[in-house]
């Protein structure tokens, strides 16, 4: 009887085991890839370049994960660019980042746009405007861009850039990545563009609207 | 001016893009002007068809267009294949046409395109 009154206890115990192992995989593991868990966590990094000449700008740095696979690369280079064929580099100076595991439908995952049409959409193009006087200053439009996705937070920031004739010749680069786990979107978070801007930054005429690629 | 002729496919623009600078430096992108893929005028980047495309014009189909002011890019049909490779394969030997503004034309259109004389015929014409 007593031992009897075990197995019941058991089965009843294996039951509930069950039962909660079935409510963790059909309730939780949504959320957990709702909440960007499906990607691989990303190897924080911070690596700063010199570019001497935007007109050859050959910038390449691979992330990775923690276990140490490359799972993404972000390059970045001029308009004068013809050796990425998968992409057409515009404006001064731009960047891109793709997937080195998973073939994807966009040619950067900076886009914010989900029916993006157009390899400069968005923020991963850079014009000498933005990179001068108050228009610098603009967060996430001018020296220093952040973009969220796939889990994690990547930031170009772009210091010393000179200029010959208003455009633009040499920059430093700094990229830094970190893990976030509140960057759920496969591209990046629409950052919508400020109220106000000087109009000598000339941000809608460099800058889709993000209400109308957000979507 | 070289006229060419031939067929192409000519996609309805998205006009959210009027206004903006597109994938050829010194031009804003424009109602009735085209988005194309370098590669079909000969050139491997939007940057190298610039000193062109202000001067190239014609019609696909019944939509027309005054110039080159973009690159056709971003989301393609087949993952991990750029879209201009894949628009391409989806039709051969057709030039691809997009206009802002412009109804799409659907695959196998007349084209003509007047290109500078110094210029091949793009894809799709002669």
């Amino acid at each position: 009887m007593s031992s009897g009154h075990e197995l019941d206890l058991g089965e009843g115990v294996m039951r509930l085991k069950q039962q909660w192992m079935y409510f963790l995989v059909v309730c939780c593991m949504p959320a957990r890839v709702l909440q960007g868990q499906s990607y691989p966590t990303v190897l924080s990094v911070q690596r700063e370049f010199d570019v001497s000449d935007v007109g050859e700008a050959n910038v390449s740095l691979n992330l990775s994960s923690k276990e140490g696979r490359p799972i993404y690369r972000v390059q970045c280079h001029s308009a004068e660019y013809t050796g990425d064929p998968e992409f057409d580099y515009s404006g001064d100076f731009e960047c891109r980042l793709s997937s080195l595991e998973h073939r994807t439908v966009y040619s950067t995952l900076l886009t914010e746009d989900v029916n993006q049409s157009r390899d400069w959409e968005r923020r991963g193009r850079f014009f000498a405007a933005d990179l001068q006087g108050e228009c610098a200053h603009i967060p996430d439009f001018g020296a220093t861009r952040s973009f969220e996705l796939r889990g994690m937070s990547l930031t170009l920031h772009i210091v010393d850039p000179t200029f010959t004739d208003n455009k633009l010749r040499s920059l430093k680069l700094t990229i830094t990545v970190r893990p976030d786990s509140q960057a759920v979107r496969p591209i990046a978070k629409a950052v919508p563009l400020p109220t106000e801007s000087p109009s000598s930054c000339k941000l809608s005429q460099y800058f889709a609207n993000a209400e109308a690629t957000a979507k | 001016m070289k006229k060419c002729t031939g067929v192409g496919r000519g996609l309805a623009g998205n006009t959210k893009f009027v206004g903006r600078t597109g994938g050829i430096p010194g031009q804003i992108i424009q109602l009735n002007t085209a988005a194309v893929i370098p590669s079909q005028f000969g050139y491997p980047s939007g940057n190298a068809l610039s000193p062109f495309a202000p001067y190239i014009h014609g019609t696909v189909g019944n939509a027309s267009f005054t110039s080159i002011t973009d690159v056709i890019g971003g989301k393609s049909p087949i993952p991990g294949v750029n879209v201009r490779t894949a628009m391409q394969q989806l039709f051969p030997g057709q030039l691809i046409l997009e206009i802002p503004g412009a109804k799409d034309q659907g695959a196998d259109a007349p084209v003509t395109v007047y290109v500078p004389q110094a210029s091949a015929c793009p894809a799709g014409t002669s």
